[in-house]
């Protein structure tokens, strides 16, 4: 487990400056909100001198055994050496918005997050599938897809050329017989 | 100041019935200097690099769903696979997220041989790099002195763990196997002739003026685009950010060993060329102090054979051969994770290409890829 060097408890910055429900456990640094409240956090979190965490390191969700989401960041200071975690439930809309204005190490990341999990992010300038091809038609990190063997040619991704060539052995076997004849 | 490329006078000189556009240019995904599979597609004006798209994914193969469903101890091996020519790296990983979720004293002389295997493997993989970027950049000779250096670390681990590349020797509570004095007399010889065969590379081919042409001011990385981008490890650092996570977030035993941080001063490929080499020395002094120092003593906790865990969630991160190689680790309580994220140190770095690379010559983009290590398997989880 990393020490932190300077770990500081942002209860007071945090009760001074977030005016709605969170919670927060200085043990585990752990801050738990809403997600429609994350705006109004990073513009804190990029803007207050006293916790500048320059460095978003780490973004990614998770579903809770209930069936909700929730996107996880990690962020740490450069300048202050301390971290931060922030777990933010998502609506049901499944839409969040995006940390890529501050941070743009959330591109890549949010990309990554709605592949694996349908996560959008709202004012993401370029929202695409990042490992998966755009014609793949699930959320593979979903708890309710099971991992097994895929039975739409189109889902294993490539697929255009794939399906083309499925249809073109189909047709040549259909026509094959005939020609014997 | 950085020597950004601008279009030469001529174009503005030209009549103006002279149809010009830009070009958008491939490379890959089988190209063998990509590193892997790896497709770029460039956008080109003339031969300068106006925005560059890397497409990822060919390589994924779903290792965190695959983690989801097996015990902590089936992960390790799993997931030494990710990173091949770090597996040491990766093996902590998943181990020391496991054990931040367990109530687990890991002896001291377990932990000395983590350091000691940890930065061995980062002499490793730096030489491999320094064969491939050597490579990219045109020269075929350091590949094989590079490559003979590595041989004598892989023979290392396999008398100490028993396989070449993939380990699965970190384990929760300790190492898989004690260290031999076979492997200390090897050990020994290394650390002996190493700084040596440091000396040589240097003098082969750091100051060779054809390579300094073309590696300095180019891929230029300023500090603060560097920490928005998220970039981690030798490209952070030759950008002039002194983080380290061995000793801004430290880990294991790192704090009982004396070492030092490189850092670049231009962020460019060059540095970043620097840093690596540093941090090979730096890590053979780290080898030395953790072998004069080895405590005597268990290299192995006792731990259930297959260990549960406590609920909660945990982010675990390391200073890898490549940069922060983080882990995020959700528990139910159970013998299987939750959640299992890892944060590959590749992928931030490879994300921050289309900014190192516009405005330069289409010509450098093989060494400013190069410049940035990535490992496909990596990348692409």
């Amino acid at each position: 487990m990393n020490q932190v060097l300077d770990q500081k408890d942002f209860s007071g910055l945090f009760s001074e400056s977030l005016k709605f429900e969170y919670e927060y456990d200085p043990a585990t640094q752990i801050l738990r909100l809403d997600a429609a409240r994350l705006p109004e956090l990073f513009a804190m979190l990029a803007g207050d001198e006293r916790l500048a965490m320059d460095y978003l390191r780490d973004l990614t969700a998770k579903e809770q055994p209930e069936g909700e989401f929730h996107v996880v960041y990690n962020w740490a200071s450069i300048e202050h050496h301390h971290t931060l975690m922030v777990v933010a439930k998502v609506p049901e809309s499944m839409e969040v918005p995006s940390a890529t204005q501050y941070w743009e190490s959330a591109n890549w990341m949010e990309r990554e997050a709605w592949d694996m999990f349908g996560i959008r992010f709202s004012g993401h300038p370029d929202l695409r599938r990042i490992y998966l091809e755009e014609t793949v038609s699930f959320f593979p990190l979903r708890k309710s897809f099971k991992a097994s063997p895929v039975e739409n040619v189109g889902d294993l991704g490539g697929s255009e050329r794939e399906v083309a060539k499925a249809k073109a052995k189909a047709a040549k076997e259909a026509k094959e017989p005939a020609e014997g004849k | 100041m950085a020597r950004r490329y601008t279009q030469p006078d001529v174009m503005a000189r030209r009549s103006d019935d002279l149809e010009t556009q830009e070009l958008t240019l491939n490379v890959g995904p089988q190209h063998p200097s990509t590193h892997g599979v790896l497709r770029l597609v460039a956008v080109t004006d003339g031969e300068i690099i106006k925005s560059l798209e890397p497409h990822i994914g060919f390589l994924h193969r779903g290792m965190e769903k695959n983690s989801e469903g097996r015990e902590y101890r089936q992960l390790i091996p799993l997931w030494d696979r990710n990173d091949y020519l770090a597996s040491m790296h990766m093996d902590y990983m998943a181990t020391s997220a496991v054990e931040a979720l367990m109530d687990l004293e890991v002896p001291r002389r377990a932990e000395y041989i983590r350091v000691m295997m940890l930065e061995l493997q980062r002499i490793a993989s730096h030489l491999f790099w320094f064969a491939s970027f050597a490579l990219d950049s045109g020269a075929v000779t350091p590949l094989f002195y590079a490559l003979k250096e590595r041989e004598k670390i892989m023979d290392m681990f396999e008398m100490a763990s028993g396989a070449r590349l993939l380990y699965n020797y970190i384990r929760p509570g300790g190492v898989r196997a004690d260290i031999t004095p076979a492997f200390m007399e090897k050990l020994t010889a290394f650390l002996r002739d190493f700084p040596r065969y440091l000396d040589e590379c240097e003098q082969l081919y750091t100051g060779n003026a054809i390579f300094i042409n073309r590696a300095r001011d180019v891929g230029v990385l300023t500090r603060e685009a560097a920490i928005n981008l998220g970039v981690s490890g030798p490209v952070l650092r030759g950008s002039g950010v002194a983080w380290d996570l061995r000793k801004d977030e430290p880990y294991s035993v790192y704090p009982e060993f004396k070492f030092d941080i490189p850092v670049g001063e231009r962020g460019d490929v060059l540095d970043r060329y620097e840093v690596r080499f540093y941090e090979m020395r730096m890590a053979t002094e780290i080898v030395r102090q953790a072998m004069e120092g080895m405590p005597e003593g268990e290299y192995v906790a006792k731990v259930a054979p297959s260990p549960k865990t406590k609920a909660g969630e945990v982010y675990v991160r390391q200073e890898a051969a490549r940069g922060e190689l983080g882990c995020y680790l959700v528990s139910d309580g159970g013998k299987k994770p939750w959640r299992f994220h890892v944060r590959p140190a590749s992928y931030l770095n490879l994300g921050a290409l289309d900014t190192l690379c516009r405005g330069y010559l289409f010509a450098d983009l093989i060494i400013i890829l190069g410049s940035i290590d990535i490992v496909l398997g990596d990348v692409d989880k």
